[in-house]
């Protein structure tokens, strides 16, 4: 136990000294990863240490994070800048960079491309209809259209298009953005939304639709920087103009099909006709492997080693019967039934993003195995032998130290176990929010729709939930007396 | 040694004992018997301040029972229980040793004198109470309860998870170890035999109450009450089969 402890706190020590001057956050989709890469390069070519946090999370974690000094820069778009941050719809440039300098936060010039919602078709089927814009659509009533449950459910959605270009009357289903894709291709949907500049339009050789009539707010993609970081602004000032839709397609279409922002980003980087330095390039699987391995278990054993601190002193106290242990397991009890993810965006408003709210949450999730395991094995100590102690004159700190914790042993390693496993499973919910961890690879694949990346962070993960496992085997030997053990004669 | 006062303690609704008083002489063995739930147990457990009293005062060694007194006086007494109440994560040297480690005195040179005191072989010292039989058990709680060297040594049914063989050759040891230490014991059985076999003076108890005390020869011969005559002729009954 001790030894799995100062592993922890060496790997975290050494990754804490790691950390360097700018970090770079991204959202969880293939074209924030891209655009993530091309500002660490940026930075790292005028010669400023840079980091990229990859898939953070959505706009608010993102934003929050910034606002909160734990990024330095992230790439976002104009229009969610103005409709939900600034919370100001239709605001132009000028007033949306004058309201986030109030804030402490520089707007970047324009890189180039407008990533809007758009509606997209194959070409084939967009030919042999005559559909070239979105108002075309009206002509075609029998259309099948596929929409995100997101899409469908915004009150800026599919219900505003449909009023405004008059297209009640076409049939609608919710479908998952990636599969989305693969419904126009077989056939069975005919439309479907998209981001303007995703990588399955160049890939499946779709068309896309006129927004003529302006439906759509344009999402001008820009980095937001602190505005303490001007060095950082002129740094990735080096990108602004330069990337036009169908590079930033292209791009997004490379990086999907290599598995590889960094190869994207550097590709980018050497059509500007700037050398890049092979500090870009992307870690071998080993070494990805042995870091994300080191952050994974920074955040089970420092989560775990706060919760066991805790939760003996409170498991003691929930063992005796009384308001006091209600509280306790009714508390505890209801941390357990948060969904992790919740509890993770509850605690980014106290502890920023990372690795601090990685481990609180753990630790909240390590209190209730402990604290009732605890208090059980406690409980069930024979009253014969409770009163044996009392008898021969212990105190009551004598009795638990000597004969009570002793007895309860078995039972409170197994809670520490169970927390332990149930630990290493939960911390890959950390890489939602920037922790790092086996999550990391698991959250890519997400974004890439990519089972292989996917089993990059899975694997190991579980991998290492057995070797937790063994290891407390190996330390019940230990910690549990060996009498307890024997099979009475 | 111990002196009760008008003794009351009830368990919820239920009167374990009703207004008992009895003095328990210095260096005498006293043992205390009747039918099960009688209270004789609880009266026990009463000078060790295990159970609460609800009325009446106990004195132990001349000291009043209270909160104050109770870890002194706890540790100038020794118990011993049927199932001998050792601790199964601690060896038999563990357990023995528990309460002069906490204390912070070497009873190393006691532990032998006590083995041979108690007839247990010194290899069964190291063996955790899972790995000792029965008799070995109770003759480790005794050691236990001795290594102290307590004034007052309360033994609450110690022989009667035994089987038979093991009782009487036990039975006949502590005797000897009671004779040759000459402390105050008080003994509680269920067993007519066994308590003529310690008792100098017994204390017949009936539904809380103590019916009849005196030596057996008074028992036998005076009845105090139909109870006192049933019981002794139950028991007779038993041990002429």
């Amino acid at each position: 136990m001790r030894a799995l402890l100062v592993a922890c706190l060496l790997a975290l020590s050494a990754w804490a000294m790691a950390e360097p001057t700018a970090v770079i956050g991204s959202k969880r989709f293939v074209e924030s990863y891209v655009l993530g890469e091309i500002a660490v390069g940026l930075c790292r070519e005028a010669k400023l240490q840079a980091e990229h946090k990859q898939g953070m999370g959505g706009t608010a974690v993102l934003w929050e994070a910034l606002k909160a000094g734990q990024i330095t820069a992230y790439p976002e778009y104009t229009g969610t800048i103005a409709e939900e941050i600034l919370k100001r719809p239709g605001a132009s440039r000028h007033e949306m960079a004058k309201e986030l300098r109030s804030m402490g936060v520089l707007l970047g010039d324009d890189l180039g491309f407008n990533n809007t919602y758009a509606f997209v078709m194959t070409k084939a089927r967009a030919k042999s209809l005559g559909v070239t814009k979105v108002s075309d659509l009206a002509q075609h009533p029998g259309l099948q259209v596929a929409l995100t449950p997101e899409f469908l459910e915004r009150s800026d959605g599919w219900k505003a298009v449909s009023d405004r270009y008059g297209l009640t009357g076409l049939q609608t289903k919710a479908v998952d953005h990636a599969l989305g894709y693969q419904s126009l291709v077989s056939g069975a949907a005919d439309v479907k939304d998209a981001y303007s500049t995703d990588a399955q339009i160049a890939d499946l050789d779709l068309a896309l639709l006129t927004d003529d009539l302006g439906f759509f707010p344009s999402y001008r993609a820009v980095y937001l920087v602190r505005a303490e970081r001007p060095d950082v602004m002129s740094a990735l000032g080096a990108a602004s103009g330069t990337l036009d839709e169908a590079a930033m397609t292209a791009l997004n279409a490379e990086a999907t099909r290599t598995e590889d922002f960094a190869g994207a980003a550097a590709d980018y980087l050497r059509s500007r006709g700037t050398k890049t330095t092979s500090s870009s390039t992307s870690p071998s699987l080993v070494q990805q492997t042995l870091t994300l391995g080191a952050q994974h278990l920074a955040m089970v054993g420092l989560s775990l080693a706060l919760a066991v601190l805790a939760a003996l002193p409170l498991g003691v106290a929930a063992s005796k019967p009384g308001p006091l242990s209600q509280l306790i397991l009714g508390v505890c009890g209801v941390i357990q039934t948060l969904p992790s993810i919740a509890v993770l965006l509850f605690l980014i408003p106290v502890f920023g993003i990372g690795f601090a709210p990685a481990v609180a949450a753990l630790f909240l999730y390590s209190l209730l195995p402990i604290i009732r395991n605890t208090a059980a094995g406690l409980q069930s100590v024979a009253p014969s032998l409770r009163e044996s102690a009392e008898a021969l004159g212990l105190g009551p700190w004598e009795r638990l130290r000597f004969i009570e914790a002793p007895l309860a042993s078995r039972t409170i390693v197994a809670g520490i176990k169970t927390a332990a496993v149930i630990n290493v499973g939960t911390a890959t919910l950390g890489a939602f929010i920037g922790a790092g961890g086996f999550g990391q690879p698991i959250v890519s694949g997400l974004a890439l729709n990519s089972v292989p990346v996917m089993m990059q962070g899975a694997v190991p993960a579980a991998v290492l939930a057995l070797l937790v496992q063994g290891a407390f085997e190996v330390l019940e030997r230990t910690v549990v007396p060996r009498g307890l053990r024997l099979k009475p004669r | 040694m111990i002196d009760y006062s008008g003794v009351s303690v009830d368990y919820g609704a239920v009167a374990a004992l009703r207004q008992v008083s009895l003095s328990v002489p210095k260096g005498r063995t006293v043992c205390l018997i009747g039918p099960s739930g009688c209270g004789k147990s609880t009266l026990v457990r009463v000078a060790l301040g295990l159970v609460p009293v609800t009325s009446g005062t106990v004195r132990v060694g001349g000291q009043d029972l209270k909160p104050t007194t109770i870890v002194a006086i706890r540790r100038r007494t020794g118990y011993v229980v049927q199932d001998g109440g050792l601790f199964p994560h601690l060896t038999a040297r563990q357990n023995v040793l528990l309460m002069p480690d906490r204390l912070g005195f070497s009873a190393l040179d006691r532990l032998g004198e006590l083995a041979e005191l108690v007839r247990l072989p010194l290899d069964a010292l190291e063996r955790y109470p899972a790995e000792l039989s029965g008799g070995q058990r109770q003759r480790v709680a005794l050691m236990r309860a001795l290594v102290l060297d307590p004034d007052l040594l309360l033994l609450d049914e110690p022989l009667s998870a035994l089987d038979p063989m093991v009782r009487s050759g036990l039975q006949d040891d502590l005797k000897e170890i009671f004779a040759k230490l000459g402390k105050t014991v008080v003994l509680v059985t269920h067993d007519m035999p066994e308590a003529a076999h310690f008792g100098e003076l017994i204390v017949l108890m009936n539904e809380g109450r103590i019916v009849q005390s005196g030596a057996l020869r008074d028992l036998l011969d005076n009845p105090a009450d139909p109870f006192v005559k049933s019981f002794i002729e139950a028991q007779r009954r038993l041990t002429t089969l």
